[in-house]
């Protein structure tokens, strides 16, 4: 289906004026652009001589060392009190996810297995590398990374398998059994469980599939109230990335894993019809609008810091490959399932000179200090290598702390109180909604894209609330907000005017 | 269908200027012959490149490009105004909303032609006139992200290609590692020496996709499978090349091996417990480093087995101390008559290709393969 174009009704003599008048343009005005303002400060970490680094995991031991994975093989130790770097492990196959269990003991999520390392005898190296699970397929597809782990509350541990990319076939010798029916498609799962979730239970020693559905879910985390969440990207099946809450036994909407589900054998899972299998998946908590907001939403982590960093404790922080962003999430429960909204934490992409923060940001950590660190990575994508570390500098950023759905509309409520006059109901405040096809192509445009009449805006007598009433309110769509000239009682415009609540269900 | 359509947006842009500068070219020199039609054809492939990072036309010569997406990802291409990559990539990054609506293609004097956004497997036919100005014209991927590595150049010369510097010093290509080759000293950096003993967990060829490799004193390596658990194959010479590998995402790379294979498994676990004919159940439990080199742990029908593997003591070839905890009953080690290394052991009777060891011999028992 062809892309539409602004002009693409216009005859030639006015696509020759119009062309002019925006050369014009371009030439006598910047676009808009505005400040991070001082509230959050990137600085960057130097990695050591002979490190690539190209980061795939990040965490904090209780000593406040980072530990880092690293694609090359290298598990990495930083302490951030003498900036020094240690090798605590080797040799390890694509690494891509870490936790630290304490000084001496991290689990790595390699390409084969979940990895123990420990330090056996406290000289900073490990000595023991052993397997805690390996029960799961490899075609030998150079896609089918694995991600994790996030430890559940009661001591669970979730990884997530990538599936294979068509771009590249099965390998002779396998790991695991193969079944045909998972090879088709763009992105395939041809071995097991490829494209789930998976559990792994300690007293049981046993890995389960935990919920499938998925295409690349690079990114686990779980919540205060102990709900699991994972990010994925968009491509087949995905019109555009996604944040999912992921329950037990669900299927999230990439076909090709239900091969590894119980009762389809011998089922073509892409001959399934579209609505059945749109009838079949749980929809995203939040979606990702892709080339707006994100391309490639990475790790997704929860601010515990007790407002170490910044006034956004509790909310979901996620990193951005693409743009040299960080997003931030605002979840809340309504009829029973999460949905929320996201705009961006840090955006350097609007910065007027500087760029700040990388691209690539594929792992996020906060540190005992409540700083956080990002490790970024590109290995063949879009992206960069390195690490950084965010602080918050103790300023109040003007933001939508939180936006939350009510039965009419929406209700923003402000990091702090705002002028009530610069919330001109015909123009502060605009609504665009649109939705993203659930089809086998790759990614979505967004399909009707309307603007949303705002009918009414009310602003509590304290300023930092504004409820916002509007024409009307269709679940399964994006809405898009974008406010205009919002400020601050204390002058300072709203520094990330630009939020995407996913509408799943209305305010009972 | 993104099939032989440019934007027409910049279409009209591009007809707007092409009639200005066709009355410009007519005044001027109303009988100019122009140079023939060129086609030329860019893949976007793997690894955020295009397979093509420069091309020369003369000036004011039709152009017919098209660029065929041959990777897994969305791409673009815009040709800008001269050293103008850089100031277009940034302003595609500030388009937010209207970046996806305007093909991530920002409203700038310094766009010349851009094909739209095309999905993997399609394509883009961009039909312009090369400028008039003899020049280095960028061409980039303005999708978010992409930019910073994704470019080329398309010089306009009346000399056409031979206004091309040789590729390693055009400073118009980017210099891309994915292109013009990891250097053997790049693709062994690590932040640790590498000389061995070293292992990797990597793709292997003729293994596993779960295989360890082993380079050990002595220039002897081996292959260790997971799968089966057992070794592969030893070679002996150089260690291992990753270089292939550590490019990421690009296809289904292996490392390669350096040096000769003097010894090739048939891929199956070499020992028994009690019945000689019914294979055990093994599980891979992974290993502790011992001087640097791994001692493989593993379990057969729940039995903990280790494993160590050294340079064997004379010649070229392993050897594999194996300790058993506590056998019931007779262990064997099987060798296949296709292996092409002279076998010893420790402890047993061997009985054709099959070592037969007491409980009591299985506790701690040394198997030494040499060329």
């Amino acid at each position: 289906m062809p892309k539409t174009h602004p002009f693409s009704t216009m005859s030639r003599l006015s696509f020759f004026l119009v062309a002019a008048v925006l050369v014009v343009l371009a030439g006598c005005s910047e676009p808009p652009t505005q400040d991070d303002g001082p509230a959050y400060v990137v600085e960057t970490i130097d990695t050591p001589p002979g490190l690539i680094p190209e980061v795939g995991g990040l965490d904090v031991m209780r000593d406040g060392r980072l530990v880092g994975v690293f694609h090359r093989g290298e598990v990495m130790i930083y302490d951030p009190e003498t900036q020094e770097w240690s090798v605590f492990a080797q040799g390890l196959h694509d690494p891509l996810g870490v936790k630290a269990v304490s000084n001496d003991e991290v689990l790595v999520t390699q390409r084969p297995e979940l990895t123990r390392l420990t330090d056996t005898d406290q000289d900073g190296k490990a000595e023991r590398y052993d397997t805690v699970t390996d029960d799961f397929g490899m075609s030998g597809n150079y896609h089918e990374f694995a991600f994790g782990p996030a430890e559940g509350p009661n001591g669970d541990l979730f990884i997530s398998l990538n599936t294979a990319s068509k771009f590249a076939g099965v390998w002779d010798i396998l790991r695991g059994p193969f079944d045909p029916e998972g090879r088709p498609g763009r992105m395939y799962a041809a071995v097991p469980y490829r494209g789930w979730v998976m559990r792994y239970h300690p007293a049981s020693d046993s890995l389960e599939p935990f919920a499938s559905g998925f295409r690349s879910p690079n990114g686990l985390v779980f919540d205060e109230e102990g709900r699991l969440f994972a990010t994925d990207n968009q491509g087949d099946w995905l019109g555009t990335s996604k944040l999912y809450h992921v329950q037990q036994d669900n299927f999230y909407g990439h076909p090709q894993s239900l091969v590894w589900e119980d009762g389809f054998d011998d089922i073509q899972p892409l001959d399934l019809p579209v609505p059945v299998l749109n009838t079949m998946r749980t929809r995203a908590s939040v979606l990702f609008p892709q080339g707006i907001l994100a391309n490639s939403p990475t790790q997704p982590v929860i601010d515990r810091t007790g407002g170490q960093f910044g006034p956004f404790e509790g909310q979901m922080l996620i990193g951005e490959m693409n743009h040299p962003r960080i997003l931030r999430v605002m979840l809340e429960e309504v009829d029973g399932a999460m949905q929320g909204a996201v705009t961006t934490l840090i955006d350097s992409s609007t910065a007027h000179e500087s760029r700040p923060l990388r691209i690539g940001n594929n792992r996020l950590a906060f540190g005992s200090d409540g700083n956080l660190w990002v490790g970024q990575t590109d290995h063949g994508w879009p992206g960069d290598q390195g690490l950084q570390r965010v602080r918050w500098a103790g300023g109040t950023p003007t933001e939508v702390e939180e936006m939350s759905v009510t039965k009419d509309g929406f209700n923003l409520h402000f990091t702090k109180p705002v002028r009530p006059e610069t919330i001109r109901p015909d123009s502060a405040v605009q609504f665009t909604r649109y939705y993203y096809e659930y089809h086998q192509e790759y990614g979505s445009d967004r399909m009707d894209v309307q603007p949303v009449p705002v009918t009414e805006v009310e602003v509590s007598s304290d300023q930092r609330r504004v409820a916002v009433a509007l024409d009307e309110l269709v679940p399964g769509y994006v809405y898009q907000l974008d406010l205009h000239g919002v400020e601050a009682q204390d002058g300072t415009p709203i520094a990330h005017p630009t939020l995407y609540y996913t509408l799943n269900r209305l305010r009972q | 269908m993104f099939n032989a359509h440019s934007s027409e947006r910049l279409w009209g842009l591009g007809l707007g200027i092409l009639a200005l500068g066709l009355l410009l070219v007519l005044r001027e020199s109303p009988d100019a012959a122009s140079p023939p039609p060129k086609t030329i054809e860019i893949q976007a492939v793997a690894g955020l490149q295009y397979d093509r990072v420069r091309f020369a036309v003369q000036p004011g010569q039709e152009v017919e490009l098209r660029l065929d997406n041959v990777s897994s990802l969305a791409h673009n291409l815009v040709i800008t105004d001269e050293g103008a990559r850089e100031a277009v990539v940034a302003a595609a990054n500030r388009m937010g909303a209207e970046g996806p609506e305007q093909e991530y293609v920002p409203d700038s004097g310094d766009v010349l032609h851009f094909t739209p956004v095309i999905a993997p497997d399609s394509s883009a036919t961009l039909a312009f006139t090369a400028p008039e100005a003899a020049g280095v014209y960028p061409y980039v991927c303005t999708y978010p992200g992409h930019g910073v590595v994704m470019y080329g150049a398309m010089y306009v010369s009346p000399d056409g290609e031979a206004a091309m510097p040789p590729l390693e010093e055009d400073p118009h290509v980017p210099p891309d590692s994915l292109r013009v080759g990891t250097s053997a000293a790049a693709s062994a950096a690590h932040p640790y020496p590498t000389s061995p003993p070293i292992m990797y967990r990597t793709f292997m060829p003729n293994s596993s996709p779960a295989t360890i490799a082993v380079g050990l004193e002595g220039g002897v390596s081996y292959a260790f499978d997971t799968v089966p658990v057992t070794i592969r194959y030893a070679w002996s010479g150089g260690f291992v090349d990753n270089s292939e590998v550590f490019k990421g995402h690009v296809a289904n790379q292996r490392a390669t091996i350096e040096g000769d294979v003097f010894y090739r498994s048939d891929g199956q676990f070499p020992l028994r417990i009690g019945d000689p004919g019914r294979p055990p159940n093994v599980e891979f439990e992974g290993y502790r480093m011992v001087e640097g080199r791994p001692e493989f742990r593993y379990t057969m029908d729940g039995l903990t087995v280790r494993e160590l593997i050294t340079p064997a003591p004379e010649g070229t070839g392993l050897q594999r101390k194996f300790q058993i905890e506590e056998p019931p009953q007779d262990i064997r080690f099987v060798r296949r008559a296709a292996d092409s290394v002279r076998v010893e052991a420790t402890a047993g009777t061997w009985a054709a290709d099959t070592l037969r060891l007491s409980p009591e011999e299985a506790r701690e028992f040394t198997i030494t393969m040499t060329k």
